[in-house]
């Protein structure tokens, strides 16, 4: 680092000796949170500038995110166009290119030089897919690593995931070769993916065979939802295209929930979606490319965290910067859960919201008990895997579930 | 906590009033037992004192909707003395002293002596006209409630360093590093009084963001990643910056004393006594300096560290 002559320490420290009226530690705690104005800011870090004691405490109160970020970080890439999908689409694509690759010379070798028009028929089936296939391979070989990086960071959100993606992961693997790659190329849009994952995620708490079961009743919008996708994110680029799907879905919600008890709020979800739209092209303006590559391969980490005032706090780049994630319109937070992408918040009035997508959508979760529903404070939630969990309420009552929050036992 | 010679409700403008209640609303008061008339009266301590006079509505709104107001009641309501606001304050913070006091001193025992000792102050011991006072009266939602007991510890924790470093020996002094070499002035430098005019101009000239970060890093040996946590930026920002405000300065300096009259030569000379302290490392010259200045200024500082509050 650039060293300093030691007249203009001499004469900064002597702007050090200036004391005068210190700010309040109200103004102090806004200024490492991070709230106050410009102008409030300005006058703080003036003086900050001046007062090695405050500097001092400032820096004492400034929160450390990166040691409590283990307890909350959640690894991302538990969407379905980056997990599971991927790495089977990737190995169809490779087998399909093997394929093709000892299936072209057969076929020409077997061609007769005096009959050229099966041997044009043939080139003409084949060359174009091989085409296709040879820049998917070539896009794969670069992405390939990624994806196994991501899947040694994501084992755990990879396993809880991998019954409820299975029917996904014959629709890809059973996928034609030009839509293998298109899904391909669509690793290289970094925020499509991110918000693509609630267009085709399951909505409720369910068992995974009751999802699978879900999943094939829906198979058919799922394969247009899923191939629509694919061409949106190489064609549009663009993240805000993927939300115009997500309304076919929601309309799918509520006879689900009905059957679960769970409470699905399609106006919130909505809302959701739209900041997620609007925050995607956010995070791809203020981060560089080679940050949006990284975000791609699965690298940039989603952290979670509960304000002093009960919001959800989403922050997509190591802790730099939160944004709120709203869940639901009144409720003061005050505990938070993270397994994977399944995130489950509680809070004031036993209020109790889980997440399946890593936040995009949310649903409410009653606990009910012997007749009587849970309506105490929420201060604990703590899960050890995606389906057993445990509630601690201010009047400490202890609520466990051992199915996803469908049935909910009070010790 | 009394209401006597302040507006009520009733009595505040209709604008403000409907904020007001609408704001009470969020700030669930009412299940801490805090009244309305007591939050008004909350509410217009904190405008007189944040704003001026000769504030408009619509800045005292949004200074309103600016506060962390459920923090505010549940503050204000256990300062007033409510059961019930304790048992919530203390779910939702108890832990989280100690942890703060853990992060701050770096050390079990001390960490959990500050987290009592600041647990003390905010239920109140001293006692002013045989009624207890509760540091937590103080606390106006500016920052989060829990940035703010960061603060009121780390604020205590500064202090009793600073008073408990008049009684350290010289080798714990040299132990100590340098955390707070801040205040350690360097011996004084003779050079020409155009020089430190100059230099001053620069500084002063500079944002004052640029000239907190300066004083971070190379007064108070604060790592880059430190200070980027304090700005909420990233670390290779304030690398950067440093960098540039390092190599800057210099060359500003000597065109402000070139705008002085001086000559580029004269001006390169009257820097020349500096200039071999361009290769000096600021932390070990730092460190060194500080045993060589036993000591000073103690009392301004333990002073100035109790005034901060």
């Amino acid at each position: 680092m650039e060293q300093l002559p030691k007249l203009i320490r001499q004469r900064l420290q002597a702007r050090t000796k200036e004391d005068g009226r210190h700010p309040d530690p109200d103004l102090l705690a806004a200024f490492t949170d991070h709230l106050l104005g410009k102008a409030e800011r300005v006058q703080v870090l003036e003086h900050l500038a001046r007062c090695g004691n405050c500097r001092d405490i400032v820096s004492l109160a400034t929160p450390d995110f990166e040691a409590g970020g283990a307890a909350t970080q959640v690894v991302p890439g538990s969407g379905w166009l980056r997990g599971p999908i991927l790495r089977w689409g990737g190995l169809a694509a490779s087998v399909v290119v093997v394929t093709v690759a000892v299936t072209v010379p057969r076929l020409s070798r077997h061609s007769s030089p005096v009959s050229t028009t099966p041997s044009a028929q043939t080139d003409s089936r084949n060359n174009p897919p091989q085409a296709r296939m040879d820049e998917a391979a070539d896009k794969l070989s670069v992405s390939a690593p990624a994806t196994y990086r991501a899947a040694e960071v994501d084992s755990v959100a990879a396993r809880s995931k991998q019954a409820k993606f299975s029917d996904r992961k014959k629709d890809v693997s059973n996928a034609k070769p030009s839509r293998a790659s298109k899904v391909a190329e669509g690793r290289s849009v970094s925020p499509a993916p991110q918000v693509a994952v609630p267009a085709s995620l399951p909505l409720s708490a369910k068992s995974a065979d009751e999802d699978q079961a879900q999943l094939k009743k829906e198979q058919g919008d799922q394969m247009q939802v899923a191939a629509s996708n694919g061409v949106v994110a190489v064609e549009a680029k663009a993240a805000p295209a993927e939300l115009e799907i997500a309304p076919g879905k929601a309309k799918d919600a509520p006879s689900r929930d009905a059957q679960t008890g769970l409470v699905r709020n399609d106006a919130r979800a909505l809302s959701h979606r739209s900041m997620a739209g609007a925050t995607s092209p956010q995070f791809a303006d203020a981060t560089s490319t080679k940050n949006a590559e990284l975000a791609t391969r699965g690298r940039i980490v989603p952290r979670w965290t509960l304000s002093s005032d009960g919001t959800l706090q989403r922050s997509l780049d190591s802790g730099r910067t939160w944004v709120t994630i709203p869940v639901a319109g009144n409720s003061v937070f005050r505990a938070l859960a993270a397994v994977g992408a399944d995130i489950w918040v509680g809070g004031s009035g036993g209020s109790l919201y889980r997440s399946m997508d890593a936040g995009e959508q949310w649903l409410q979760v009653k606990p009910a008990s012997s007749g009587k529903v849970l309506t105490a404070d929420i201060i604990g939630v703590e899960f050890t895997d995606a389906n057993h969990g445990k509630l601690t309420t201010a009047d400490e009552q202890i609520w466990t579930t051992a199915d996803a929050g469908q049935t909910w036992q009070r010790n | 906590m009394t209401t006597h010679g302040v507006q009520s409700v009733a009595e505040m403008a209709s604008g403000l009033e409907s904020v007001v209640l609408d704001l009470y609303s969020k700030s669930k008061g009412e299940q801490v037992g805090l009244t309305k008339d007591q939050f008004v009266v909350i509410l217009k301590n904190i405008s007189q004192k944040y704003l001026p006079a000769t504030a408009t509505q619509q800045d005292i709104s949004d200074l309103y909707f600016s506060l962390r107001v459920e923090e505010l009641a549940l503050a204000r309501a256990c300062a007033a003395g409510s059961e019930r606001a304790w048992e919530v304050f203390m779910l939702r913070y108890r832990e989280k002293l100690y942890d703060i006091g853990s992060y701050i001193a770096k050390e079990s025992s001390a960490a959990r002596e500050l987290a009592d000792s600041l647990y003390a102050d905010l239920y109140g011991t001293s006692s002013r006209e045989g009624q207890r006072v509760s540091k937590l009266a103080s606390y106006t939602g500016r920052g989060s409630l829990e940035g703010w007991l960061r603060t009121v510890m780390a604020q205590e924790y500064v202090n009793r360093y600073r008073r408990g470093r008049k009684y350290v020996s010289l080798d714990e002094e040299s132990e100590e590093g340098a955390q707070f070499a801040s205040a350690d002035p360097e011996p004084a430098l003779t050079v020409d009084s155009r020089l430190e005019v100059a230099t001053d101009e620069v500084l002063a000239a500079l944002p004052a963001e640029d000239r907190f970060i300066l004083a971070s890093y190379y007064l108070d040996g604060r790592t880059l990643a430190e200070i980027a946590r304090t700005l909420g930026v990233h670390e290779s920002t304030i690398s950067r910056k440093v960098e540039k405000l390092a190599k800057s300065l210099r060359k500003q300096i000597l065109a402000a004393l070139a705008r002085t009259g001086m000559s580029r030569r004269q001006a390169q000379e009257a820097m020349e006594v500096d200039v071999r302290d361009l290769r000096v490392n600021i932390r070990s010259r730092l460190t060194q300096e500080r045993d060589v200045a036993a000591f000073p200024d103690k009392k301004a500082e333990a002073s100035a560290g109790e005034g901060s509050g």
